[in-house]
């Protein structure tokens, strides 16, 4: 994967320079989107397409197009694609992100339980059951079966 | 598609492993990629607006060594995926960039192969439109056409192509929305390759355009027929690929071996007669030699020939041919026919005579050494129309073998359609001889005045007949790219033929 500036790097350079045309000139800004995070995650894990949708349990076409970048990701689909591709939690919380939508806060009491799972490892439905047993709003919802 | 067609997909499309991505463009991407098998293979993927299904499926089912073979179509949720073979080589754009401009056998010869490749994608009815030095390769010294990403199927009373496609400079005017593209867009392209070819300029740059008019780079007749291929208007370019691809091969005089012996024939017939005229002269103590003050006809000076008078180098045209009045030489398109070497003031010319009538009086002088000379001179001059003789003969037997090779080789290639062509050509020919025979034997049988004409003007036509029908049969199956121009032939003939019979008739009328 693409090594990229630490954000903090980053912000501790914004803070510092005198007006913003003197940050972006001193750095370089990469221009990623969630298609090309979710391919270059793909590369990496050598995983394919089709494995990440059953495994992330998308919807085939919605899954082929957030890949293509011709749709976007509300931020349960995104979820659900993080569980696909095996992401870590940080990998997580960068692809929410790049999805355009909240990163996952630990003091909200379904992304606590997300987090959780994320971090042990689980699948996408096993981390469904945990958010059923705790009474949460599970990722895949009666309607989207 | 419904999910599990998706999903279907993605998972077929996930049996390749991609090696590296070769392009990136907004017709589409393209992918090195490997399959199932050892096999490289090409990966093009062509957003579903600009695919075009029907020319991919019919390209699948042509089998030619001058296409890529395609080995799988399949449709995503938005894209048709064409992966095709891989032909490993350089591309034109690739070897012009390197060596610049190619050499003109080669271009042509180069421009020949795609014109093939091209004529079968529209023998079924396919265009493909992008013919550049990008989508050309080189291998195996022969050329390939790859991506048809482009292609599409003529489609019968279409007025303009659904999307405009193509590189600028190579396509054809009409590929902008102005009619339908067809087989003469495509000779649009290859016209505008083969100028890209032998100037390594870029079509519709100003420098092409000058590059092209520099005769020491492009022929003048090669560069009339590019320009013929590369009409604004359809209806003035070639007609077909292989149309251009025997202009193309007649402009620097591949096919004109036979009319290249007859026209050395007919010089060294020419050279004969100038020495006999040179001695004549001599004898009647003129000066043989063009004196200096005469300026050299226009026709004489260096000028490129034309197409019809193109000679390629051949043994006897190559051979140094000694000749007391001028010297010519001949070198394929580029045979130029010299301006009249001129010696310096006072020097003594070839033939041994001089230009200046002081010389005269010095040979008068010596009566005896003159009488040798001329004698010498003879003997040269008869050594060398003997050789010429000989080095013509030689070269006419050289052509009729080629001729023979070259029918031997062509004959298994020409489909049944053709083969019945031909035959039916030399069915006619030998009809044309049986009346000949007829005529004659009716002419000695009865032996009367009007039988005798008849039978003569039956003889005249029937040898006209079978002289034509010959040649013509001969051309067609000499050259395989000219099979397109084979019903012009037919019909060429079949008009001869008529107005012969009526000029038969006419003189039969005024007669009896």
């Amino acid at each position: 994967m693409q090594a990229e500036p630490i954000t903090s790097e980053l912000l501790q350079l914004l803070l510092e320079s005198s007006s913003p045309e003197a940050y972006l000139s001193r750095v370089e800004l990469p221009a990623r989107s969630l298609a090309s995070y979710a391919g270059e995650l793909l590369k990496d894990r050598g995983m394919g397409r089709s494995e990440v949708i059953r495994a992330a349990g998308l919807n085939p076409t919605f899954g082929y197009q957030i890949f293509q970048g011709t749709r976007k990701a509300g931020r349960d689909n995104a979820i659900m694609l993080a569980f696909g591709l095996k992401c870590t939690l940080r990998e997580t919380q960068r692809l929410l992100r790049l999805a355009g939508v909240s990163e996952l806060w630990c003091k909200v009491r379904r992304d606590a339980i997300i987090m959780y799972c994320i971090d042990c490892g689980y699948t996408r439905a096993q981390c469904d059951d945990e958010l059923y047993r705790l009474g949460e709003k599970t990722l895949i919802t009666e309607e989207r079966r | 598609m419904n999910d599990a067609q998706v999903m279907a997909a993605l998972e077929h499309d996930e049996e390749y492993r991609v090696v590296r991505s070769l392009a990136s463009k907004s017709t589409g991407t393209t992918e090195l990629v490997y399959g199932k098998g050892p096999e490289l293979l090409v990966r093009k993927r062509i957003p579903s607006g600009l695919a075009n299904e029907g020319a991919w499926r019919t390209v699948a089912d042509i089998n030619s060594p001058l296409l890529p073979k395609v080995h799988d179509i399949y449709w995503l949720p938005d894209e048709l995926v064409v992966v095709t073979t891989y032909v490993d080589g350089v591309t034109v754009y690739e070897l012009v960039e390197r060596t610049g401009p190619v050499d003109q056998k080669q271009a042509v010869s180069y421009i020949c192969e795609l014109c093939r490749a091209a004529g079968t994608l529209h023998a079924h009815g396919v265009v493909h439109r992008d013919i550049t030095p990008s989508n050309v390769v080189i291998s195996g010294g022969s050329a390939r056409l790859i991506d048809l990403g482009c292609a599409r199927e003529y489609v019968e009373g279409a007025r303009h192509d659904t999307t405009a496609l193509g590189t600028l400079g190579f396509a054809a005017p009409e590929q902008f929305g102005f009619a339908q593209s067809d087989a003469r867009s495509d000779v649009y392209a290859l016209g505008s390759l083969l100028g890209y070819l032998l100037t390594g300029a870029q079509p519709g740059d100003k420098a092409f355009d000058e590059a092209l008019a520099d005769e020491e780079r492009v022929p003048f007749v090669l560069r009339i027929v590019i320009e013929r291929a590369r009409s604004f208007e359809p209806s003035a370019r070639y007609g077909s690929t292989g149309e251009f691809s025997a202009a193309v091969r007649a402009a620097i005089g591949e096919r004109s071996e036979v009319r290249a012996a007859a026209a050395a024939a007919a010089v060294a017939a020419e050279e004969r007669a100038e020495a006999r005229m040179a001695q004549s002269t001599v004898a009647e103590g003129r000066p043989a030699s063009r004196p200096t003050d005469i300026p050299v006809p226009v026709a004489m000076q260096e000028v490129p020939t034309q197409p019809d008078v193109v000679l390629p180098p051949t043994k006897q045209l190559t051979t140094p041919v000694p000749s007391p009045q001028r010297s010519t030489t001949s070198g394929g398109a580029d045979s130029t026919v010299k301006s009249i070497p001129l010696p310096p003031e006072g020097a003594p010319l070839a033939d041994g005579g001089t230009k200046d009538a002081g010389t005269k009086a010095k040979r008068k002088k010596s009566g005896r050494t003159k009488a040798k000379q001329d004698a010498d001179q003879q003997k040269r001059e008869k050594k060398a129309a003997e050789e010429r003789q000989s080095a013509s003969d030689d070269a006419l037997v050289h052509v009729d073998r080629q001729q023979i090779k070259r029918f031997v080789t062509t004959w298994p290639q020409l489909s049944s359609h053709e083969k019945t062509r031909v035959v039916f050509s030399w069915l006619i020919c030998l009809y044309a001889a049986r009346m000949f025979l007829e005529g004659f034997l009716d002419g000695l049988y009865y032996w009367n005045t009007e039988d005798w004409l008849v039978s003569l003007v039956g003889i005249v036509c029937s040898l006209l007949c079978a002289f034509n029908v010959h040649a013509n049969s001969c051309n067609a199956l000499l050259d395989p790219d000219d099979w397109r121009s084979a019903p012009t032939i037919f019909l060429d003939w079949t008009k001869r033929f008529f107005i012969w019979m009526l000029i038969a008739l006419l003189i039969s009328g005024i007669f009896f």
